[in-house]
């Protein structure tokens, strides 16, 4: 009876050491960290922070971007991430972004939650998401996804945009850190090609607000606060939003219009309020260009 | 080494399996940098954009084109593909947003207007805030009109940026 003890010690003993050395072998070959896209797009000082590295490094184009890199913007400069699943992330200057979650199975489909916690953002889905099983998150909001083109925008330029808006009550506070504006692109019902329509629900301080065509916008103030009524958004705060979304391109397009504008509030990239804008760029510098240092596809030491 | 010992690197066996639950092939991360690449430049881009339309991926369209609008802002016929595929993706009014922000003397005549053409019915249409049916507050109908107005006097220097 002892014998047929000790082989059964023996035989549990062997299968979990083949298990272990199994299981290390699986983890080297799924090369570390978690991948969740690439780097697509790159303009200018954009850092990653990988979750175990203790500082961040300027991002390469084409760069490998894993789950819990925290991605940071500078200012009049701009990322796009491209998510496995084809889904874009856009983010404009002085933006930091996390991908929290992300499962992905071609066959059935794309479940991801994401930080946005400064800056402004667009997401694009890239594949049908799972009902409920996508968010992107706030420091004040959640914004539940189903097939969308979504921008927002989170700290004081969402104050300063919302300060503008009709459809927001007026006197109301918001906080500069996390006022977080959220509008609705699409697709709309009359959508074409691929694409199925797009809807968001927004949930803050228990409340939730549906937004189900493109331009419904809401604002939620201040952490403690729910989100305003859905409003449709202005021509104005959308092209604000889209100015901080694509510096590079609202910078081409007002120095294009050979005038000397005064703008309301403040560009991407620090440039001042009321402040004129010409050729040189919003601080008189030199034109923004993509960063030449960053056009080398490098940085993909991450794996495949 | 006893049957618990067993039980222990099952249960380390599970969590790792959870962790590779969802499989990075070579082919996925692949094909993210050969759309990437095909973005830098910027006819290339374009092409690929055509594509993609042609095919109905409108979605993808509107990737490669906002990769394009970073790498290379001066792309003016970018632009203009980005703003007639947002009518088609039904954001008419941010569509028509779009247009106003470009120059018709910029582009071929043929092509302003076949860009054009998805985006006609929002210029001449209702806009969104006045459907009755939406049940939502839009108490910016009077700014979303003002907008509409401009779009149409072709105005462009009240908006910077877009």
């Amino acid at each position: 009876m002892s014998l047929l003890l000790s082989a059964r010690g023996k035989v549990a003993g062997i299968a979990a050491v083949a298990l272990v050395a199994t299981l290390a072998g699986a983890a080297l070959a799924a090369g570390g960290p978690q991948l969740v896209g690439i780097a697509a797009a790159v303009l200018n000082d954009v850092r990653i922070k990988p979750a175990a590295a203790p500082q961040p490094h300027r991002a390469a184009l084409r760069e490998r971007v894993a789950l819990a890199d925290q991605v940071q913007t500078g200012q009049r400069s701009q990322l796009q991430l491209l998510l496995l699943d084809k889904s874009v992330f856009t983010v404009g200057a002085n933006a930091r972004l996390t991908i929290d979650r992300y499962v992905y199975d071609p066959s059935t489909g794309r479940a991801f939650s994401a930080t946005v916690a400064k800056g402004a953002f667009r997401f694009m889905s890239g594949q049908p998401d799972r009902r409920g099983a996508s968010s992107i998150n706030t420091p004040v909001a959640s914004i539940g996804i189903r097939g969308t083109i979504v921008e927002g925008v989170v700290g004081k330029d969402a104050i300063e945009i919302a300060k503008q808006e009709r459809g927001i009550g007026r006197g109301i506070k918001g906080d500069a850190e996390t006022a977080s504006l959220i509008v609705l692109r699409g697709p709309g019902p009359l959508t074409q090609g691929n694409t199925t329509v797009g809807a968001i629900s927004v949930t803050a301080s228990g409340q939730t607000v549906e937004l189900d065509r493109p331009l419904l916008a809401t604002y939620v103030p201040a952490a403690g606060a729910a989100p305003v009524p859905p409003f449709t958004i202005s021509l104005a705060g959308l092209a604000r939003i889209a100015a901080l979304t694509f510096p590079a391109l609202a910078i081409r397009r007002t120095s294009r219009s050979r005038v000397q504008i005064r703008i309301g509030f403040p560009l991407p990239g620090g440039g001042g309020q009321d402040r004129g804008i010409n050729d040189r760029g919003m601080d008189g510098s030199q034109p923004m260009q993509p960063d030449s240092g960053n056009s080398s596809p490098t940085g993909q030491d991450r794996g495949q | 080494m006893t049957i618990r010992a067993f039980i222990h690197a099952a249960g380390l066996c599970l969590a790792s399996l959870s962790l590779l639950s969802s499989p990075v092939h070579a082919d996925d991360i692949g094909d993210l940098d050969q759309l990437s690449r095909a973005t830098d430049d910027a006819k290339a881009g374009l092409a690929l954009a055509r594509d993609q339309i042609v095919i109905g991926d409108l979605s993808g369209a509107m990737a490669t084109l906002e990769r394009l609008m970073i790498n290379h802002p001066e792309a003016d016929e970018a632009q203009l593909l980005h703003a007639s595929l947002l009518c088609r993706l039904d954001d008419r009014t941010g569509g028509s947003s779009e247009f106003s922000a470009l120059r018709k003397r910029d582009f071929r005549g043929q092509a302003w207007k076949d860009a054009n053409a998805p985006c006609a019915v929002a210029i001449a249409g209702p806009i969104p805030g006045q459907s009755p049916s939406t049940g939502t507050t839009d108490t910016n109908d009077d700014a979303s009109k003002a907008d509409r107005d401009s779009i149409r006097n072709g105005n462009r220097q009240r908006r910077p940026g877009f």
